[in-house]
């Protein structure tokens, strides 16, 4: 029963993708649109693979992977660890909130000339400018989250004896959990895209690189590879994510 | 029994709430005692401070003025333990876990507690649910491992406020006589919140009264029906004390209506 409410619909967005590969291709072919911007797919593909084979892809998806990871994962940390303080204890809230409710709306690449100014060219204006587009989102919603814990928990916990530690690890943490989720989805989306354009604005390698060459040498076929691989890794990350928040929160349901 | 120095006395308790700079009474003057064993529900028309003195008796609240005591103070047995209303499970932790809690704090290993809780929880019907998150439960199931969380954390006083309220009438009456089942077979002493007078006299050793807002203590009435009580047992006093219980709430009620137009 179950396969059969999910393989069809898998089938028809198959189908859809593989008419419009082959519209795509007849029309490239017949030049009814210009095969120098909408190289034909079958061109795309070859030049996928050639770029697959040398290993340009693969050293290039592993230098954004890297930075994307590492960026998120400390942006992330920190961002939950200080909104999950600030959430609990409202004197640094006040210190802190207007602070990072003025930050959060600027667009983290519009400050990426500034980071490049004080942090140089190298490795760790990118860092910082991904860790900024994590931090951000995560510790917002981490803050709401901890607010918006029901007040009978602490009661409940209050009443049966729930003290000092443990009222992070049995009521804090687990209530504010669905919210960090939330707040990490929304980080590590932001740290791809930041991850990318720093890439295309900064970088010796990275698939941001890759496009940024494919742009300047007019390689539109690496162009479109490397836009391939990027689709693919947003699509597996966001699965992966899925798979996360299924295993850390199984009390939300559905 | 009722020889023995009370598991739970207050005298004179008063509880003022103020905000924006207005003071309302929430109760005046409470006195009265509850003994070792005993079953005793209060009664009063809503916002008459029921939930407020249980909240006091359970340490969640700073009473205004006047004395509490508590009997006997144990150090391995908690003062109280609540049973809330409804949404007092954490959705976080498992059936198991949530009735384990008060046994996890006092200290119990975990084969130890989930032993003891699984137990417990296979007596009033939960077995298959045991590692079940309380989303995918029922009301009434809910209510079962708020009951087995707080029978199980062993308090000195059992604190119950309106535990059925949000029950269908059917689930109600089901639960009502486990209730006391397990009230029979542990022999806790038990403070139960309701606005239901039937559930009170069926329940209670004695029904205390209270008026409306601010709530003062009415009357302090013995059910004398024998125990175990069955439903059906119509007993020769019930239904005078239920209509001499509605007279005085009827008032109250009526007074509160007309204090609110």
């Amino acid at each position: 029963m179950r396969q059969r409410k999910y393989s069809i619909p898998r089938i028809f967005s198959f189908i859809t993708l593989l008419i419009f590969l082959v519209i795509w291709e007849v029309a490239a072919q017949l030049d009814l649109v210009s095969s120098s911007f909408f190289p034909p797919p079958s061109k795309i593909f070859i030049t996928f693979f050639t770029l697959l084979s040398d290993g340009t892809l693969v050293l290039s998806t592993g230098s954004t992977l890297f930075r994307f990871i590492s960026g998120v994962f400390v942006g992330s940390v920190i961002g939950a660890t200080l909104g999950l303080i600030m959430g609990w204890w409202r004197p640094l809230n006040a210190y802190l909130s207007p602070w990072i409710n003025a930050f959060y709306p600027i667009p983290k690449i519009a400050i990426f000339p500034l980071l490049l100014v004080i942090f140089g060219i190298g490795e760790r204006s990118k860092f910082i400018a991904i860790f900024l587009g994590a931090f951000f989102p995560m510790v917002i919603t981490t803050i709401n989250g901890v607010q918006q814990i029901s007040r009978i928990y602490f009661e409940v916990g209050k009443n049966y004896g729930i003290r000092g530690y443990k009222v992070f690890s049995h009521i804090l943490l687990p209530g504010s959990l669905p919210s960090i989720m939330t707040g990490l989805r929304l980080a590590v989306n932001s740290g791809f895209v930041i991850a990318i354009s720093v890439e295309v604005i900064s970088a010796r390698d990275g698939l941001g690189v890759l496009l940024w060459y494919g742009w300047q040498t007019f390689r539109v076929a690496d162009l479109f590879a490397a836009l391939i691989v990027i689709s693919v890794l947003g699509i597996m990350i966001n699965y992966l994510l899925e798979k996360i928040m299924i295993r850390m929160i199984p009390w939300m349901g559905e | 029994m009722q020889n023995q120095a009370p598991v739970f006395h207050c005298s004179n308790l008063s509880k003022n709430f103020s905000a924006h700079e207005k003071h309302v009474a929430a109760l005046s003057n409470l006195s009265f005692e509850v003994h070792q064993g005993e079953f005793v529900c209060i009664v009063g028309p809503s916002g008459c401070g029921k939930s407020t003195l249980l909240r006091i008796m359970a340490g969640l609240i700073k009473k205004t003025s006047g004395e509490i005591h508590y009997g006997h103070k144990s150090n391995s047995r908690p003062q109280t333990a609540m049973v809330f209303q409804s949404q007092g499970l954490f959705p976080w932790f498992n059936v198991i876990e949530n009735a384990a809690l008060g046994l996890e704090m006092q200290g119990m290993d975990k084969s130890k507690r989930y032993e003891i809780a699984a137990d417990f929880l296979e007596k009033i019907g939960l077995k298959s649910f045991l590692y079940a998150y309380p989303h995918t439960l029922s009301g009434g199931m809910k209510q079962r491992v708020a009951i087995s969380r707080a029978f199980l954390a062993d308090p000195e006083i059992l604190l119950m406020d309106e535990p059925f309220g949000m029950l269908d009438a059917q689930t109600r009456i089901v639960m009502q006589e486990e209730l006391l089942n397990l009230w029979q077979e542990r022999k806790h002493t038990i403070v139960y919140i309701t606005h239901d007078i039937d559930e009170a006299i069926f329940l209670g050793d004695r029904i205390l009264v209270m008026s409306g807002r601010p709530g003062r203590l009415l009357e302090d009435i013995p059910i004398t029906n024998p125990r175990p009580r069955e439903r059906n047992n119509v007993v020769s006093n019930a239904i005078e004390i239920r209509s001499h219980i509605w007279s005085m709430l009827h008032d109250e009620v009526v007074r509160d209506l007309e204090k609110a137009q």
